[in-house]
């Protein structure tokens, strides 16, 4: 019995130096003087890369904000415009094909999306600026948010509300006392969701901005071109860091059925 | 058009709602299959010359996309098998260790990683100077880099499968984990127990069906998710065979604007496969069981 | 004869806290056994030690007069049902059924044959296809019966099983129950809180609290006991009846 145990906690144990190797190892790189062939570790560290990402002017650290921007405004957008009109569509008598609708934009390939659509994109001049990037990840990122939400609007918040309202709220009452306490951990998970999916785009990014709106992802696209892994792997780690302590807060706020 | 869309919503709060939808999640994939069926026809374009088919009877009659589309969903489908097959193994096998303490952490870490950061790692660790090259190297195995197998940049697409793999896996592991919970199979598989079941028989019967059967939505939904991954193959696959989302951009960014159609006909294409997938897992039972919820 | 199902000094506790002490009881065959309990006495946690699903601190059970305290549940010839009719949710109404036939690789014909009796038995007739969310509460069940005593199972063990079920179709699910398990002479151990019920469905009665088992010799011995709240209940009736008039 304690034999098998041993061997489980062993299993686990491998799986789990799977998954965490890798942060370690960009970590290592990113701070690493030269690590070549066939050294298995750095000779020699240096935080100069590190520090200065923070010193003046340094691109990596406007493509962190730029990033940033996008995303927060991304999954402002997304999280309040999916919340409201996915209500609409819950109570509406199409609901099924309304939810069907919604995910043909979310799974289809976002940069074959944003192939087809480039055209469009440059006619109502939104092609290569930061504008046309954020409602580029909006495409994607709503149709998510209204999934997601789909499950909050069903029988049990439409009855509440009618108890609202026989109690004599009205509409904005309903929402400010009853319906956003209610959805408050749906919409945080919702906002962080979005968060990621703009986090992490990079071929609908690349394509809608030309290249010219460079994101974190399109950094470490770009290092990894220039065979520049040390900053490859600086930009991979300023990526995965913000998922990860979110991740350390709540694991709800990754793990989520975004398929 | 106005009358019908009036007796299509009922007041001002669900047209404003529904229209916002459409015109953000509807509209835009109208306008974009249009715009590619056009181009696609020779009807718009920067090398426009009247209607014709023969740009897709071009593409058609190309090897090359043939290739990219088997290539397409052998990816796909050997990712979702391995990742499916671990990850039963892992949620099955050692849930309990998996539920606690820093094992319990790391399954949730690959969550963190976006594609381009994971084709990034695949590359650092398998390429012939990678990571791996150089274990081999330091215990003897191999003398040189190119005694290294290829696992990046190879013929079967074996760093793109890996790297896939890194992110389904876990995935799909905490999913069946908390399918087991919320589907009540441990009293499930204790039923089967009492009326006879060996722990073999409950596996085969009641366990994994059960799982397989409730994440078949979700399963389907991922397989498309890999089939429409650009960073993963744009960075670790090779030249040809491509995977479509990468043709696509290959095809459309290239010099000679003559490829362009081709371009929007594998698009349309691979949209056209997206969406028969979507619309048979729709008609699926499971699926409207999913929504119903 | 032999005796379906024995127990001898079973105990079990929880840390410091002791839910049976020293348990012993026989089944006749063919034979009910209500047992009465308020909730949290210990009920559950006996017929989990008789059905394998929880092991003994100490004591034996039999089934058919052998010690089968080594064997896995799957092996005892013992069904347990519960509350809930945990049906399994992948499979249809008559997968369900035959589900232990399946088990013990007996051939397509006789599968087929003996669930569609069973199907009848149950009144399920028509509804062989159906998935479990498509059944009432009361079908559910049924099929849950089905699944279990297809097997001719030497004994039953039963959770209060119509516990969610609405007073009417409680009380047809009862009828059927008594039915059945005198066709297919059915030995069981049927566990509920409800006063009517134990003494409805019971050959014999007993209670627990306290993790004592007490078996009364008959029925009037069982609504005389003052532990049981039968005469509070027949008091207030009375009451009632005396108010009206």
């Amino acid at each position: 019995m304690t034999s098998t145990v041993n061997i489980k906690s062993f299993w686990a144990k491998v799986l789990a130096a799977t998954f965490i190797f890798p942060v370690a190892y960009l970590l290592v790189l990113s701070l690493a003087e030269s690590w070549l062939f066939p050294e298995l570790f750095p000779v020699s560290f240096t935080a100069e890369r590190w520090s200065t990402l923070f010193s003046t002017n340094s691109e990596l650290f406007n493509s962190l904000l730029l990033s940033l921007v996008v995303a927060v405004m991304v999954a402002f957008i997304s999280t309040l415009s999916g919340f409201y009109t996915s209500k609409q569509l819950a109570y509406h008598r199409k609901r099924k094909l309304w939810m069907r609708l919604s995910y043909f934009p979310f799974v289809l390939s976002p940069v074959i999306y944003a192939a087809v659509l480039y055209y469009y994109f440059i006619e109502l001049n939104l092609a290569g600026n930061i504008g046309g990037v954020i409602l580029g990840h909006i495409l994607i990122a709503y149709p998510y948010s209204v999934i997601l939400f789909s499950g909050f609007w069903g029988n049990r918040t439409q009855r509440i509300e009618q108890l609202v309202q026989t109690l004599g709220g009205n509409r904005w009452q309903t929402y400010k006392h009853v319906f956003l306490p209610l959805a408050q951990g749906l919409l945080l998970i919702c906002f962080f969701q979005t968060f990621l999916i703009s986090w992490f785009e990079y071929g609908l990014t690349t394509i809608i901005g030309v290249g010219k709106v460079q994101t974190l992802t399109l950094k470490v696209f770009q290092y990894i071109n220039e065979a520049n892994f040390y900053n490859a792997a600086l930009a991979s780690s300023l990526l995965i860091l913000p998922p990860i302590i979110l991740l350390y807060f709540n694991k709800k706020y990754l793990f989520q059925k975004r398929w | 058009m106005k009358i019908s869309e009036l007796t299509l919503f009922n007041n001002k709060a669900e047209t404003a709602g529904i229209g916002l939808f459409l015109l953000l999640a509807v509209l835009p994939l109208v306008l974009g299959v249009l715009y590619a069926l056009l181009y696609s026809l020779g009807l718009i374009g920067l090398i426009s010359d009247g209607f014709t088919f023969s740009h897709w009877q071009r593409a058609l009659s190309d090897q090359e996309f043939w290739l990219s589309i088997l290539y397409t969903f052998y990816i796909a489908l050997t990712t979702i098998a391995i990742s499916i097959t671990s990850a039963l193994a892992a949620s099955l096998y050692i849930n309990k260790p998996l539920q606690k303490g820093i094992a319990g952490f790391s399954a949730y870490i690959p969550l963190a990683f976006p594609a381009i950061v994971v084709a990034f790692l695949a590359f650092q660790l398998g390429s012939q100077s990678g990571f791996f090259a150089r274990l081999f190297f330091q215990f003897g195995i191999i003398t040189d880099t190119a005694a290294f197998p290829e696992m990046v940049n190879d013929p079967f697409g074996i760093g793109i499968i890996a790297a896939h793999t890194f992110m389904a896996m876990p995935f799909f592991t905490l999913y069946f984990m908390s399918l087991y919970d919320q589907e009540n199979i441990s009293e499930l598989s204790q039923v089967a127990q009492t009326l006879g079941a060996s722990r073999t028989a409950q596996l085969r019967r009641i366990i994994v069906p059960i799982i397989l059967k409730r994440a078949f939505p979700t399963l389907t939904l991922y397989t498309i998710f890999v089939m429409g991954s650009y960073e993963i193959p744009l960075i670790l696959g090779r030249q040809t065979p491509q995977m479509m989302s990468v043709l696509v951009i290959r095809k459309l960014r290239r010099f000679s604007l003559s490829t362009i159609p081709e371009a929007y006909i594998t698009a349309l294409v691979f949209i056209a496969i997206i969406l028969t997938i979507l619309y048979l897992l729709f008609k699926s039972r499971t699926f409207s069981y999913d929504l119903d919820r | 004869m032999v005796t379906p199902l024995e127990t001898k000094h079973i105990s079990k506790s929880y840390g410091n806290e002791r839910v049976l002490s020293d348990i012993n009881l026989s089944l006749n065959s063919n034979e009910t056994l209500s047992i009465l309990g308020r909730s949290g006495c210990g009920k559950t946690t006996l017929l989990k030690v008789l059905g394998g699903l929880e092991s003994p601190d100490g004591g034996t059970v039999f089934v058919n007069q052998t010690d089968i305290q080594t064997l896995q549940p799957q092996d005892r010839d013992v069904v347990y049902l519960y509350q809930e009719a945990l049906l399994f949710p992948h499979l249809t109404v008559f997968e369900n059924i035959a589900f232990g036939l399946r088990l013990r690789k007996i051939d397509e014909k006789k599968v087929s044959k003996r669930t569609h009796t069973m199907i009848r038995k149950l009144q399920l007739n028509g509804m062989a296809d159906r998935m479990p969310d498509q059944l009432s509460g009361g079908q559910k069940q049924r099929v849950s019966f089905g699944r279990a005593l297809i097997t001719n199972p030497s004994v039953l063990l039963l959770d209060e099983p119509f516990g969610n079920l609405d007073a009417y179709t409680r009380s047809n699910m009862q009828e059927l129950f008594k039915q059945i398990a005198n066709d297919l002479t059915i030995t069981a151990v049927f566990v509920t809180h409800n006063v009517k019920e134990a003494i409805l469905m019971g050959d014999r009665i007993g209670s627990i609290s306290e993790g004592g088992l007490t078996i009364y010799p008959s029925v009037e011995a069982f609504v005389e006991s003052e532990k049981n709240g039968v005469q509070e209940e027949i008091e207030f009736w009375q009451s009632i009846d005396k108010n009206t008039n």
